[in-house]
């Protein structure tokens, strides 16, 4: 009689545990098995990240029954490349990209997620001049990214920009082998900080300050995926957005899973400039107007992206807001 | 034990050491801190060599060793250009350097894309130093575009030989490099005088940092390069390695003496500044190396640095409070043996007080002040021995003289006495008669209308009678008085 209490009273700790256990978690424990979701980020693991980082730490994506696993892309593999190639169900891409790739390449895309709602670039001039008026001067721009804004201005304004690609760093600069750079305003800008460089507004192209404002970084899928895979793609939007969510209200808490995974990762980096890009990041998902965090693709952007792209030669036929939702199928 | 503040009051000898140790302790604090101030400039002015001639070796050991690798290169950069129109030649070109520079890592030598057209986009000889053999292969790619990488594009653009920032090569398949490694690079031109490629001679930092990191001129001291723009690439916290410069903390928090120490290495200075971390304050002296662009400085907390004159300041402050208890104890010890025979003058004194007049005051041949108090007080002693005897022999006299006035007075009282009482006595006798007349008279008075003669003469004799007895009693009187001594009488 006394073991079978004794045996009672320990289940019953047991199960009091485990629902602690699920409570501390955010939730209960979900009752189906978890979905396997592959998202790769845009670049290696940063405060860039951080709301998908928060949400695979704190349970968010679990709880909407995705088991989420996160992949830093390298340069043998693009994130399109993953994607096309089915080795991620998701993939970062800025607004411009995703454009490039379906209205040039064919892509099917259809972006799930927005977060940011803002340009980051900036041209940098080692003479503290605006580069606006520089013209023939060598600019250095990342071999790996399109540069598509610096482009359209060099074409708009014929600033006949001797564009100098490099691989990574801001040395190139530094060492005064180029007169300006194209930098985001979350890391290259606070690298050059960090150097103590000695940088003047008046130094500064802020492409968001002169009618260059558009959308970048968002997370896509393709069309056939989203369209067998509506409940997962719905469930890693959301949870992605409460991951951000978070972010913002618990900043330091954020930086130490942020920090957890550039270690694990062996980026150079330090937490003082993950916080400073923390900080950034969190400011251009603020829509400039409405000065909320909105999540959304602006359907003016992906106009005014597509009208700036075919004026200069960049893009063959206008991707619609509609068919970069998934609403449209062209 | 004896309350201290007590005893100071009560012994002069303390009084008196401790003003001679107060004025030894104000001369030892000003000539102490004279000392000290000199010695301070003396130990800091030393240890300042000591770390600027550690820097300065250790600069130019690895200067040395950068200028060994820029004349490698320069001169195999000669056979380059001199062979531009042969690519294979490139590839032994490249093993040769290695082999002739055993300390070197690597070395590339990279042409513009298509620069041979039968080689493709990309040609770069490539050979690596291994631990065994020197292996060499071509490389560059699609995912190794090298005319990007910092090591071609900057001297490319600068026209000029640079030292590219310390970096680790990329995953990329091949050679598989771990080392963190820099590089020197060269243009290489054409018979024009165009810049059509780079030649890149490796060195691993790993030499750089076992060789910046040994000098120590001081036990907790420790050494740091920076790059250009400020990365740690040496630092005894690897944390830091190529994760920060030292700007960083300033990112956040202001802090003007870091961000001057920051900007003079950076910008190539020599000096030294001095910094405060975690409440202690570190000398760093740097240096920066001539070609690279790089500075070296060591850093030497300042404990280290005044560890000799914080050992010469304890061993004086020992010294000197040692030898100040010691002087104290030692004035204590002098002065006390010599206001002894103050203290057997203060005893004899007492003695005499208490009325020991002839207590002896021990003789002295000293002919110092206290001789001459010890041959006074024994004088005094003396005379007020001589003047106490006269004073008790007058005294006894006085006592004697004292006891016949005492014996007179009684004599006087006495007589006095006896002469009250015979008054007394003859007032008494004489009141009957007087009585007696008084009444007579009465009577006479009364009745002298009615009184016969008989009566009258009868009354009368009674009267004379009592007179009569009165007058004896005055004559007795009078005669006692002419005496002197009057005699009892019934």
């Amino acid at each position: 009689m006394l073991r079978k209490r004794v045996c009672i009273i320990v289940v019953g700790l047991l199960m009091l545990c485990q629902a602690m256990a699920g409570a501390e978690k955010g939730g209960a424990a979900p009752t189906k098995p978890l979905e396997k979701f592959v998202f790769t980020t845009v670049w290696t693991a940063q405060a860039e990240f951080a709301g998908y980082y928060v949400a695979k730490e704190k349970g968010f994506y679990q709880e909407a029954g995705l088991d989420v696993e996160i992949q830093h892309p390298s340069l043998t593999s693009s994130v399109y490349h993953r994607l096309n190639t089915h080795k991620t169900d998701a993939g970062m891409l800025a607004l411009m990209s995703a454009i490039d790739l379906m209205g040039n390449r064919g892509a099917e895309l259809v972006n799930i997620f927005q977060t940011s709602m803002n340009s980051s670039y900036v041209i940098v001039s080692r003479w503290g001049k605006n580069p606006a008026t520089q013209q023939g001067m060598k600019v250095a721009v990342y071999n790996s990214e399109p540069n598509y804004l610096t482009m359209i201005l060099d074409k708009r304004e014929q600033m006949d920009y001797k564009f100098i690609y490099f691989t990574s760093n801001v040395n190139v600069f530094l060492s005064g082998a180029v007169d300006a750079m194209v930098v985001v305003s979350y890391n290259e800008y606070y690298q050059l900080k960090q150097a103590n460089f000695k940088m003047t507004e008046k130094g500064l192209f802020r492409f968001r300050d002169h009618g260059y404002n558009i959308q970048e970084n968002g997370v896509y899928v393709k069309r056939d995926y989203y369209t067998t895979h509506p409940q997962q793609v719905r469930a890693f939007a959301e949870a992605s957005r409460r991951g951000w969510e978070w972010v913002a209200r618990h900043p330091e808490e954020a930086l130490d899973i942020v920090m957890k995974y550039v270690e694990a990762d062996h980026v150079p980096t330090n937490r003082v400039m993950q916080r400073l890009m923390l900080q950034e990041i969190l400011r251009l998902q603020q829509d400039a107007e409405s000065g909320k965090r909105e999540f959304r693709v602006r359907p003016d952007m992906v106009k005014k992206a597509c009208s700036l792209m075919q004026e200069v030669g960049m893009l063959k036929r206008e991707v619609t807001y509609d068919e970069l939702m998934g609403r449209e199928h062209k | 034990m004896m309350n201290p503040i007590r005893y100071v009051r009560q012994s002069l000898a303390a009084k008196l050491s401790l003003w001679v140790i107060a004025c030894m302790v104000l001369l030892f604090i000003a000539a102490l801190c004279i000392l000290f101030f000199y010695s301070r400039q003396a130990v800091k002015q030393e240890a300042m060599e000591k770390a600027t001639q550690t820097l300065e070796g250790t600069l130019l050991h690895v200067e040395n060793t950068l200028h060994e690798v820029e004349v490698a290169a320069d001169n195999m950069k000669w056979m380059v250009e001199k062979n531009i129109n042969s690519p294979d030649s490139m590839f032994t070109f490249s093993r040769t350097i290695l082999e002739q520079n055993p300390h070197l890592n690597g070395c590339s030598i990279a042409f513009d894309p298509y620069f041979f057209p039968s080689k493709g986009k990309y040609f770069s000889a490539y050979s690596y130093n291994g631990n065994d053999s020197i292996e060499t292969e071509q490389e560059g790619n699609d995912l190794y575009e090298y005319y990007c990488m910092d090591w071609y594009l900057i001297p490319y653009l600068l026209e000029r030989p640079y030292w590219v920032e310390p970096f680790r090569e990329y995953d990329t398949g091949g050679i598989q490099i771990t080392d963190v490694i820099t590089s020197y690079c060269q243009p290489i031109r054409n018979q024009r005088g165009k810049t059509v490629g780079v030649l890149s001679v490796d060195l691993s930092l790993q030499w750089f940092s076992q060789t910046i990191s040994a000098a120590k001129p001081f036990p907790h001291s420790y050494s740091i390069l920076l790059g250009k723009g400020g990365t740690f690439l040496v630092h005894p916290d690897s944390t830091k390695l190529f994760y920060q410069t030292i700007f960083t903390p300033a990112l956040e928090q202001p802090d003007t003496v870091l961000m001057a120490l920051g900007d003079a290495m950076v910008g190539g200075e020599s000096g030294y500044k001095v910094l405060r971390r975690e409440g202690k304050n570190l000398y760093v002296f740097y240096k920066p190396f001539r070609h690279t662009g790089w500075s070296v400085a060591i850093v030497c907390p300042e404990e280290d640095i005044f560890e000799p004159y914080n050992s010469l300041q304890k061993s004086l402050m020992f010294i000197a409070i040692v030898g100040l208890l010691l002087l104290f104890i030692f004035c204590i010890f002098i002065i006390r043996r010599s206001l002894q025979p103050l203290k057997q003058l203060a005893h004899s004194a007492h003695r005499i007080a208490e009325g020991e007049y002839d207590e002896k005051v021990p003789d002295s041949d000293r002919q110092d002040e206290i001789g001459h108090l010890q041959q006074s007080f024994s004088l005094m002693q003396q005379s007020l021995a001589h003047h106490i005897d006269e004073m008790n022999h007058t005294t006894d006299t006085l006592t004697q003289r004292n006891h016949e006035l005492q014996h007179a007075y009684e004599l006087a009282k006495e007589a006095d006495r006896v002469k009250t009482a015979f008054l007394n006595n003859m007032t008494d006798q004489m009141s009957h008669p007087v009585a007696v007349i008084n009444a007579e008279s009465d009577i006479l008075h009364q009745n002298y209308a009615t009184f016969t003669s008989e009566e009258m003469a009868a009354h009368v004799d009674k009267m004379l009678e009592n007179t009569e007895a009165v007058t004896q009693l005055l004559n007795q009187l009078l005669d006692a008085s002419e005496q002197g001594a009057p005699q009892q009488t019934t």
